[in-house]
């Protein structure tokens, strides 16, 4: 009884001390210390999974391009992963959108004349593939090298609250990379994304018997008729993953068009456009503007030359999630394409005269669509 | 004397709860990272036009919209090509507005 007494006292005098050491260590930060250990754990789980998505992307694109009987392949696609476009200065504001639109001219054309070097028995259609691919191997690859950067210098620097932001945006970063290693599989397989429903609304509406013809680099057009008036439809060339140049070459084809004395009396553009979380996937949706995502020479094309002719733009989206638009169409866009069109031939005859000539822009990723 | 908050029994149960929630949160969060190393099990369809009838097959590479294929009436043509994902209890429902 008198034993049992004393090993309670023990017991009791050990966990009074344990609380003092405690309370002692959190005074001198140990509890922040451990906290950034159990997030620092976290993120490197998390990393390890990133890891592991890169290299699967890598192995798979490696896959295809030695499937497609690509030369020195791994050379190739360690130079893509490299690749970088270092943007033009900003503090000087002016023709900064022609020397994006250079800069990012010279990376297409590097793109394309790598890929048509190594895979020069493959068709256009599956190079654009590969190289679309190689892409996502490097967008991932760069994820892994990024979060990995951040993670060790937090770690230098005994910075907390970096490794804190880190591990709260873990989950956004792996959704993201999740949507791309998704995305990969679709993009070799070759069929149409979320996106691809600009350019399926361009070909509906030009018909499938449509005869295109090349205006600009990898952009095509078509001319059609709605209810009498002369459409002229604009898309990426396809099938291959492809978005073109559609803004330069609506520019080009209003140039001409009005040396022909026949101004276009309106300007649609058709796109998918990011939904708001609780929006219904596929919901259309009309406005004003133009409707691209590209990050500016395209976008100031459309506004510049509808601006200068005094022609109204317009622009019909396609609402669908981030992860929906780069992955296989689901059936739900596929179908709002049709409505899509409906949706774009009530502009044309409730906003033009018969007669008149409307130019209608498919944008988005056309593969999977002629 | 030594006193305890609570009584034995008590700390046994809270110490049992204790595990059980930390050991379902590390189960939580490996099913969560094995989801994500999972393939997407979704299906993707060809719709093929033939004269006046369509038909939906499996896709196969080299599919696109738009193209020409040999069907039974002749030549078809793909008209639409889409995905059916399955459904999950993760699946957001759009908002009633």
């Amino acid at each position: 009884m008198v034993a049992a007494s004393n090993l309670a006292d023990w017991i009791s005098a050990i966990s009074q001390l344990l609380f003092l050491l405690i309370f002692v260590l959190l005074f001198l930060g140990v509890n922040q210390r451990f906290q950034v250990y159990v997030w620092s754990r976290d993120i490197k789980a998390k990393l390890t999974l990133i890891d592991s998505m890169a290299v699967e992307a890598r192995k798979k694109t490696l896959d295809f391009m030695n499937k497609n009987k690509a030369r020195d392949a791994k050379k190739l696609l360690d130079r893509i992963t490299d690749f970088f476009v270092i943007s033009p200065v900003q503090l000087e504001p002016t023709d900064i959108i022609r020397r994006l639109q250079h800069l990012l001219d010279v990376r297409r054309r590097r793109f394309k004349e790598e890929f048509e070097k190594a895979m020069p028995e493959a068709d256009e259609y599956t190079r654009s593939r590969a190289e679309t691919a190689s892409e996502i191997a490097a967008a991932l690859t760069f994820i892994y090298k990024y979060v990995r950067h951040l993670l060790i210098m937090g770690e230098k620097t005994k910075n907390w609250i970096l490794i804190m932001q880190l591990q709260l945006i873990m989950p956004q970063i792996i959704k993201i990379a999740d949507m791309y290693r998704k995305a990969l599989d679709d993009f070799i397989m070759g069929t149409p994304i979320g996106d691809s429903a600009g350019p399926m609304v361009a070909v509906r509406l030009a018909g499938f018997d449509a005869e295109w013809k090349e205006i600009d680099e990898d952009t095509v057009y078509a001319v059609s008729e709605v209810e009498n008036r002369k459409v002229y439809v604009i898309k990426a060339k396809g099938p291959g993953s492809n978005v073109g140049k559609p803004g330069v070459a609506t520019a080009k084809l209003i140039e001409e068009l009005v040396k022909n004395g026949e101004k276009p009396s309106l300007i649609i553009t058709v796109d998918a456009a990011l939904k708001l979380e609780g929006e219904e996937t596929g919901s259309i949706a009309d406005g004003v503007g133009a409707a691209i995502g590209d990050p500016g020479p395209e976008k100031i094309s459309f506004e510049r030359i509808a601006a200068h002719y005094n022609i109204p733009l317009r622009a019909v989206i396609v609402k669908m999630g981030m992860e929906e638009a780069i992955q296989a169409i689901k059936k739900e866009i596929a179908d709002a394409v049709d409505k899509a069109v409906d949706r774009v031939k009530e502009i044309i005859t409730g906003e033009t005269k018969e007669g008149d000539s409307v130019v209608v822009i498919g944008v988005g990723n056309t593969i999977g669509v002629m | 004397m030594a006193t305890s908050l609570f009584p034995e029994w008590m700390q046994s149960i809270l110490l049992l709860i204790f595990i059980g929630l930390a050991i379902a949160l590390a189960l939580q969060q490996t099913k969560e990272l094995k989801r994500l190393q999972m393939p997407t099990k979704k299906k993707v369809y060809t719709v093929v036009r033939c004269g006046e009838k369509e038909t939906r097959r499996e896709y196969k590479e080299g599919d696109y919209v738009g193209k020409k294929v040999e069907c039974q009436e002749g030549e078809g043509l793909i008209t639409k090509i889409y995905a059916i994902y399955p459904k999950t209890e993760k699946n957001e429902k759009p908002m009633k507005t």
